[in-house]
């Protein structure tokens, strides 16, 4: 087995309803090594979300591949029979971002963890008993609590339930959609270092889907910074987040608030809002935000372009270098 | 993760709540349901009138087919409990016809030289024969006039048959074909909404078109057509199932377009895309997740269908489409109330009005504490 | 709410010229269920005129229950009790907890005199009326000389004020035709057609993505700049506080338990769990490899609290023998610096 986990090529998804299209996702291609967190960036609309369903095939994408590297070889899991998804389909989880309307309420915390294992093993009642009670305690559900019903607990605890859904069948892979983003500053870091331990014990591959930069930066390897439904850029995270060099990245960056009061960043605001995905701008989608925008950009979308291992979609690459 | 949970504040929350974070969602609802008043006051009522539709034939003196032209139109009668001051328990005059001075009308009067007393459990008249529960064969009443005496409560009809009986027996029917008939409603609303709302596409355009040329029907009318097509000459029992299947052909539609868009929305929620993504099959997520999650609501829709189908019901009765004397419901009850002359002179004919209007009232009030509990997770 | 109708018997109050606003002592309970909420347990502060005062805390805090106290705009199930001291425009000292909730002094001060700003912008507007209507129905409710046309040129003049492109065809639009950030910026822009005093901002950015964010905190502080008000700005974001804010009040559990000037509380906290929650926030500017500090546990319901310390279950520090036995006071550490922590009383600073 080599080290790539997950290969996405030309991922595409297209949303039609009542005569109009919305291309939520073009084209997007991504490798994803075993073990490491990719972190998925972006503001809203800009697909990061449509991408993390596409993967775990919550959601079917239009086009494209997701290439998946297991023992019997590469399968394609958007396309896979249905003895593979059988074999596979638990490989591949996702963690939710909003805690209370991922999980049924009317379900026990028990039948909600163990639901997965009932579709997927063959274990007698008391295997799966051990097994939750295992998973439960490693995620730091007391134990007791488990004939409890959701509505008993806390948004915190609630994340802790649906990550020990996810991580009953050992999978390799965890889409991770906005995992911390309900839950207050305090939960938050319990949640971070929860994943981030888990990740350690098991060996797990995450995609890590986040408005919220600092966390993203904290979680993630590699990132990846999205916008309308485009990747605009990509690479190492401390490199990344030191030198961005898309001018999208560069305001973006710029715009997250710092909690210290002595640090004044020149923020950069972007002027207008992010454009209807139903009807993007031409050429670049980002042109017409953009300082350093030309002709080309509005009529040429930029091809990625690799800068010593960073990807990124810009004409004016060059230009808006060393702003920041 | 540990925390220390010995705070006393702390202690008197777990204990408080232990129960409520233990319940169902059943349990949470009746919770919810039972602060609403007026609604528990209706269950009770609905209840009671279940309770004595039920145990209708030892309850009501007379059977269904029993009459005594001696006694036509005879208004309620009142029960005493003092002869001349003397309590002698509670006991019924004899009844003596007279003529109306003027108009030369048939009256009755009491007669206070004949004491008929009332017994209780007592073994019934002729006619007056039922099964318990349709096994055990009995003639015992609840109450019955001493031999030669008679008890009408609410009076009698043109044919001299007990109306305290006969609304008692009405109800049987009245009571029951609308929660048959939404019981039908229920299975073709729920298997046809499910089939459009989780499958979509063609499926669910041929349905939705099938449903909107169903509701298109104006409703009486096509009770009245269908209804009119029962052979005068069938059994009541077989009318009675004929015409739960017409009213629930009738209705089934509004509950499948309740059905579809509830399948609809909660498709979109996240714990189905959890359940899909942890390999649940489509049988699974519709079984365990989809229904159950919106059952409650149809619940309450269903319950707030009922007293449509017992006003339909009592409609096509009282036009004389529905069952036919002398088996009973309350809207052939009415039938007799269709002459002005019937108001003006026996008005007590109109008392199984009183029963159709409380028990859709009830049914209502229901309803509406059930909405308001069918989501307690809000 | 349950408030005392005495608008016409009302005592007089005194306050420090400086002040534009005073709570004192204030406390909320909420009735739910079947149990008592203590929401907001004896919280004071005082608001300068042009200066931005942060209420930061978790969800549950209670922060969100005493900005929505000043207003009046709680849910019946809610009573309040202490002062909130406001100085009207014509100069005099209400205490609104006095006023009837609906009668017409409390109406004149809200709205006009102190405006909110919520989370959720698209709840604020009817989905039935363009917004150029509906601001214009602000402006014509509050100067009582404006008329129709001079209203929509008003608002016209606003919309362009606060950045929104293309303003004579925005401004026939329905609300859903706007996006999140855009309608925030309409209510903003309707909130300040009337010039208030004080501008009470309930989470304004949090359901908006980090460029809108940064648009709509610069054109507050732009806007504060021009016309003077104050604001009191409510959120859970740290970050947005150190930006905005110019004093900072943390709240956990109903209670105010540090205050001070932005510098003290982000760069000298005192109190375990100010400085826990500012350790747990991953930083942009720090290692990647270090572990995040974890504040264990929850916050727990507010019900039948007894004294103590609402912190003590989940603090490093807590003193088994006090802190969940007691009141806890206030300390000071230097002018300005308030902190609730028994900690303080020995010097001790056996953390951090």
């Amino acid at each position: 087995m080599d080290n790539v986990l997950l290969e996405i090529r030309n991922l595409s998804k297209v949303y039609d309803s009542k005569g109009v299209s919305v291309r939520a996702l073009s084209d997007v291609n991504l490798t994803v090594m075993r073990g490491e967190t990719i972190g998925i960036v972006g503001e809203s609309g800009c697909g990061k979300t449509t991408l993390g369903r596409c993967v775990v095939r919550g959601i079917d994408a239009t086009s494209g591949e997701v290439l998946f590297h297991t023992e019997d070889g590469v399968i394609d899991f958007l396309k896979a029979t249905g003895a593979q998804m059988k074999k596979y389909r638990k490989d591949i989880q996702m963690i939710f971002q909003d805690p209370y309307a991922s999980l049924d309420p009317r379900m026990t915390v028990f039948d909600i963890i163990s639901e997965p294992l009932r579709y997927n093993t063959r274990m007698s009642a008391k295997e799966i008993e051990q097994a939750v009670d295992r998973i439960a305690e490693q995620v730091g559900l007391n134990k007791a609590y488990l004939r409890r019903y959701p509505h008993a607990f806390s948004g915190g605890q609630r994340q802790r339930i649906g990550i020990a859904r996810s991580l009953i069948l050992q999978p390799k892979l965890i889409v991770c959609d906005e995992a911390v983003s309900a839950l207050d500053v305090s939960i938050q870091a319990q949640i971070i270092n929860l994943l981030e331990d888990l990740q350690k014990e098991y060996h797990l591959t995450y995609l890590f889907i986040s408005h919220a930069l600092s966390v993203v930066r904290h979680i993630s390897d590699r990132v990846m910074v999205m916008y309308l439904g485009r990747m605009v850029e990509f690479g190492e995270t401390e490199a990344l987040f030191a030198h961005p060099m898309h001018p999208y990245t560069q305001a973006l960056l710029s715009a997250v608030p710092q909690p210290d009061p002595d640090i004044s960043v020149d923020r950069i605001i972007l002027e207008g809002e992010v454009p209807n995905p139903a009807n993007p701008p031409s050429g670049c989608h980002f042109h017409p935000r953009c300082a350093y925008a030309t002709e080309r950009c509005r009529t040429e979308a930029p091809p990625l372009v690799n800068h010593d291992g960073r990807l990124v979609a810009c004409w004016e690459c060059g230009k808006c270098q060393g702003k920041t | 993760m540990k925390t220390k949970n010995g705070t006393p504040a702390r202690k008197v929350q777990e204990k408080k709540s232990d129960k409520y974070y233990y319940a169902s969602q059943w349990r949470l609802m009746a919770r919810k349901f039972r602060r609403h008043k007026l609604a528990m006051v209706s269950t009770v009522v609905l209840l009671i009138f279940y309770l004595i539709a039920i145990f209708g034939n030892f309850i009501a003196p007379q059977g269904t087919e029993q009459y005594e032209g001696r006694y036509v139109n005879c208004p309620p009668t009142r029960v005493h409990l003092f002869h001349e001051g003397k309590l002698i328990g509670p006991f019924v005059y004899g009844l003596k016809t007279e003529r109306d001075p003027v108009t030369y009308m048939a009256q009755f009067a009491e007669n206070t030289e004949k004491i008929y007393r009332i017994r209780f459990f007592a073994q019934g008249d002729e006619g007056g024969e039922y099964r318990w529960l349709g096994l055990f064969p009995s003639n015992l009443h609840l109450f019955e006039a001493e031999e030669g005496g008679r008890v009408f409560l609410f009076g009698t009809d043109n044919m001299g048959r007990d109306l305290f009986s006969r609304v008692i027996l009405g109800a049987q029917i009245s009571l029951f074909i609308p929660v048959v008939g939404m019981l039908m409603t229920l299975v073709l609303g729920l298997a046809i909404g499910s089939l459009a709302g989780y499958f979509g596409g063609w499926v669910d355009t041929v349905i939705q078109r099938v449903i909107e040329v169903v509701r298109s029907f104006p409703q009486v009318p096509l009770w009245m057509a269908l209804s009119a097509a029962i052979p005068k000459t069938m059994k009541p029992a077989q009318v009675f199932m004929l015409m739960t299947v017409i009213l629930s052909l009738v209705s089934w539609p509004g509950l499948a377009r309740v059905v579809r868009s509830k399948f609809i929305s909660v498709k979109k929620e996240d714990f189905i895309m959890a359940a899909r993504i942890s390999g649940a099959p489509a049988s699974k997520l519709i079984t365990r997740h989809m229904i159950p999650s919106f059952l409650s609501y149809i619940i309450v829709d269903m319950t707030m269908a009922i007293p449509s189908l017992i006003i339909g019901e009592t409609t096509l009765s009282f036009l004389g489409l529905g069952l036919r004397s002398p088996a009973t419901s309350w809207g052939v009850l009415l039938q007799e109330t269709n002459k002005l002359e019937t108001i003006m002179f026996y008005n007590w004919k109109l008392i199984p009005m009183l029963f159709v209007f409380l028990s859709v009232l009830a049914f209502n009030f229901m309803g509406d504490g059930l909405r308001d509990a069918a989501d307690p997770y809000k | 709410m349950k408030r005392t109708h005495r608008e016409h018997t009302q005592a007089t109050y005194e306050m420090s010229p400086e002040h534009i606003l005073e709570v004192k002592d204030l406390h909320v309970h909420i009735a739910v269920d079947d149990y008592d909420l203590h929401a907001v347990r004896g919280v004071s502060f005082s608001l300068k005129k042009g200066e931005t005062l942060g209420l930061v805390g978790e969800s549950g805090c209670g922060k969100s229950v005493t900005s929505k106290e000043i207003l009046g705009i709680n849910p019946n199930n809610c009573t309040g009790s202490g002062q909130i001291l406001y100085r009207t425009k014509a100069g005099k000292v209400l205490n609104l907890l006095e006023l009837s909730r609906d009668g017409e002094t409390y109406r004149s001060i809200r709205g006009s005199e102190i405006s909110m700003i919520f989370q959720e912008p698209m709840t604020a507007f009817s989905p039935l009326y363009t917004i150029g209507n509906q601001l214009a129905e602000i402006v014509l409710l509050h100067d009582p000389k404006a008329t129709k046309a001079s209203a929509r040129a008003h608002v016209l003049e606003m919309l362009k004020k606060v950045g929104i492109a293309n303003p004579e065809k925005r401004i026939d639009q329905y609300p859903h035709e706007f996006s999140g950030g855009m309608l925030q910026r309409a209510l903003i822009d309707m909130m300040l057609c009337c010039n208030p005093d004080i501008l009470i901002a309930d989470e304004p950015t949090t359901a908006l993505d980090v460029t809108i964010q940064a648009q709509i905190l610069e054109l507050m502080r732009s806007l504060q700049k021009e016309f003077g008000m104050s604001i009191l700005f409510i959120t859970h974001d740290l970050g947005t506080v150190a930006n905005m804010c110019d004093h900072v009040a943390v709240m956990y559990l109903g209670e105010i338990i540090e205050f001070g000037t932005v510098h003290q509380i982000f760069h000298n906290p005192q109190h375990p769990y100010t400085r826990g929650l500012l350790r747990s926030l991953p930083k942009m500017n720090q290692s990647r490899e270090k572990k995040l500090y974890i504040i264990d546990g929850v916050v727990p319901l507010p019900v039948e609290l007894p004294p103590c310390c609402g912190f003590h279950d989940r603090c490093e520090a807590c003193m088994d023998d006090v802190c969940p036995k007691r009141d806890i006071p206030e300390f000071t550490v230097e002018p300005g610096h308030m902190v609730r922590c028994m900690l303080m009383e020995q010097g001790a600073r056996k953390h951090g």
